[in-house]
């Protein structure tokens, strides 16, 4: 599978990091690893990004918080949160403020793409409006 | 004591009455002055004297033990018991006499002599003087110093060795008498010492009869002492069972010399008179009277000291299970976190997994990608393991352990196991620790966990705090007195600087959930270690909890 899509990797801890982006590279996508929310806001990456894989433990700015200043500033990149404490309310509030999904860390890698090709058509159907 | 030879020459037949009356009084029952009232009157009377004296040296000192006078016919006697001075006596006399173990005999005193200088001869001028040195194996046993102011002496050389012999006699009596009464003496105060002693004092023959029983050993055992002495010490408190081992031990070391529990402590159990058994501490040695062996005994009950013992250890078995409750819990507490931390390296492994089986999936198959994920997941596996060992080791039940400690090493340990809890609580955490701090004595397990229960403590006091001004530092410092100190500090509400000894009281707790136990376990742990844990209020605000650990000398360890 070749894309031109270019999926951005989020999280503190970079062997999770690590592993994530050679998945997603394993799939055929184009991939950027950033070790804070922070540093992939202040990237020149962020306008090309078509799906964000972030997750939600951070020190300083979650990945909640992260979705919702994306929402706050117009930039509707679809986000899949990731967690290795998943929480019911968390997942919930989550939910409802418009992620794709929010997994658990040991997820299922199938699902994981069938989210990740929702989250490049909602990225291709907000570049086409 | 004898009668003089019958075959002397100068033995008066009347001296012969004279001396019955010395010897009968000091018959029996030794009364001393008796036996020196008879003494004094027969001198005095056989030698014409008007005044006698009878010395006996004491302690390197001259004491007048007997003053005799006659007047008027009378002879009387007085016991002064006083040292001899100038006014007594001419001292340059009795000097002469006791140095040269000689008599004088001053018939005539008016006639120049050697001592006419002596003040009192110039000062009493009496007429006529004698002074018998009184010998026993030429070794000086006393002094009779008569004189005489009306006339000159008439006394012939057998009177005076007569009155010698006499004295002689007297004086060796009154030796052994005094002898016998320095014995008497320190034997009532050797009584004295043994029955004011704590202990049991006692002491048995060979046959292990009971030949000594102190006060002491009469309220330990309930046997009077005329009940105990004589009868076989192992009827009077050792238990049936014990009884046929120690009579073995006593025959055993009678037949070999050998004794392997004589001559220290040992512990063994005593039977009271009425049946109640009690633990008692002995020492027994054996020593030997005229070829005989006999053992002297100390026992001291210790009731006591091993209830006191078994407290102390069943205070210590609770404190320790307590704190191992203290301990699980708190991980308890830490539970969620520790989840993160383990699900950390599982979802790395998972998801390298994932890409491992896609990157052998792909045509052609990328095994250099392959390659690069199995070495993730090996990674990530022992990731996950070392945070499991890590709890484990904390968790579990060790008994205290006494180790050259780099306290520093093992903050940095309890950090890494509260990162997360720290992490997901918003608390910022900065370290200060100081390089090169000396090792301390201490359990690892035990220290680190007051290091835990605090730094929870502060994470838990800032909850309620603006999530951007959670701070929490950690420092470890050497004090001027050697001491090293670590600093836990919150930028929480802080607590009244009133409470900041309550807060250390079991089953104080400001926390809806909380027991109350955290920090009065933390304080007994650095209690026990020598050290001591305190609280104040930081400034602006927020608390400081600081332990403080002395440090052994080099090479303590």
């Amino acid at each position: 599978m070749v894309s031109q899509h270019l999926i951005s990797v989020i999280d503190d801890d970079e062997p999770f990091r690590e592993a994530m982006s050679s998945l997603m590279r394993s799939l055929g996508f184009e991939v950027e690893a950033f070790s804070s929310a922070e540093a992939f806001l202040g990237s020149s990456h962020m306008g090309t990004t078509s799906c964000l894989i972030a997750d939600v433990h951070m020190p300083n700015m979650t990945g909640i918080d992260l979705h919702q200043q994306l929402v706050a500033s117009g930039r509707a990149i679809p986000v899949i949160l990731i967690t290795a404490y998943p929480d019911d309310n968390v997942r919930a509030r989550a939910l409802a403020a418009g992620v794709i999904c929010y997994l658990n860390k040991t997820f299922d890698d199938a699902a994981l793409l069938g989210f990740v090709r929702s989250a490049l058509a909602q990225a291709d159907q907000a570049i086409k409006v | 004591m004898s009668l003089p030879p019958s075959s002397d020459p100068g033995a008066d037949n009347s001296l012969e009455a004279l001396w019955e009356r010395v010897s009968q009084s000091a018959q029996g029952e030794v009364v001393l002055d008796q036996l020196v009232d008879a003494l004094m009157r027969a001198t005095i009377e056989y030698a014409g004297a008007e005044r006698g004296l009878l010395v006996l040296p004491r302690r390197e000192e001259y004491w007048i033990e007997a003053e005799a006078r006659t007047g008027g016919g009378i002879v009387s006697v007085n016991i002064p018991k006083s040292r001899v001075t100038a006014a007594d006596l001419p001292e340059s006399v009795l000097l002469h006499a006791v140095r040269t173990k000689d008599s004088v005999v001053l018939p005539d005193a008016v006639d120049a002599h050697p001592f006419s200088a002596d003040e009192y001869l110039r000062a009493r001028n009496p007429r006529s003087i004698l002074c018998l040195p009184l010998l026993k194996q030429s070794g000086l046993i006393g002094i009779i110093y008569l004189e005489n102011h009306l006339t000159s002496s008439t006394l012939a050389p057998a009177r005076i060795a007569v009155i010698k012999l006499l004295a002689t006699e007297a004086a060796m009596v009154l030796e052994n008498v005094h002898l016998y009464s320095d014995i008497r003496d320190r034997d009532t105060k050797t009584r004295r010492i043994i029955d004011s002693a704590l202990d049991a004092v006692l002491s048995i023959d060979e046959r292990g009869r009971v030949t000594e029983w102190n006060a002491q050993a009469e309220t330990m055992f309930g046997w009077r002492r005329d009940e105990a002495v004589g009868r076989a010490l192992s009827e009077l408190f050792i238990p049936d069972r014990y009884r046929d081992a120690h009579e073995k031990g006593l025959r055993h070391f009678l037949n070999t010399g050998e004794g392997p529990l004589l001559n220290r402590r040992i512990e063994i159990t005593a039977l009271h008179r009425h049946g109640t058994e009690f633990p008692v501490e002995v020492s027994i040695a054996p020593y030997q009277i005229d070829g005989n062996w006999e053992f002297s005994g100390f026992v001291r009950d210790i009731t006591e000291k091993k209830l006191a013992e078994a407290a102390t250890r069943r205070h210590r078995e609770i404190e320790s299970e307590l704190a191992h409750a203290n301990r699980a819990a708190t991980m308890g507490q830490l539970s969620a976190s520790i989840a993160h931390e383990v699900n950390q390296p599982i979802g790395a492994a998972v998801t390298n997994a994932h890409a491992a089986l896609r990157w052998l999936g792909a045509t052609p198959p990328n095994v250099d990608e392959v390659r690069q994920a199995l070495t993730r997941i090996v990674t990530n596996g022992n990731r996950a393991a070392d945070v499991l060992s890590r709890i484990r080791a904390f968790i579990k039940k060790a008994p205290p352990r006494k180790d050259g400690l780099d306290l520093n090493e093992a903050v940095l340990e309890v950090i890494a196991l509260t990162r997360s809890e720290a992490k997901k609580n918003k608390v910022a955490v900065q370290m200060h620790l100081a390089e090169g701090l000396p090792a301390v004595q201490g359990d690892r397990v035990q220290l680190q966990q007051v290091v835990l229960n605090l730094i929870i403590n502060a994470i838990e006091a800032m909850s309620a705090s603006d999530p951007g001004s959670r701070r929490l530092l950690i420092s470890s410092s050497q004090s001027h007195s050697n001491d090293v100190s670590v600093e836990v500090q919150d930028s929480g509400p802080g607590f009244p600087e009133a409470s900041a000894e309550k807060i250390f009281q079991a089953f104080y707790t400001t926390k809806p959930a909380g027991l109350g136990m955290g920090l009065s376990i933390c304080r007994s742990i650095v209690e026990a270690h020598g050290g001591q844990l305190r609280a104040s209020v930081a400034d602006p605000t927020g608390a400081i909890f600081a332990f403080t650990l002395p440090v052994r000398p080099n090479g303590a360890f």
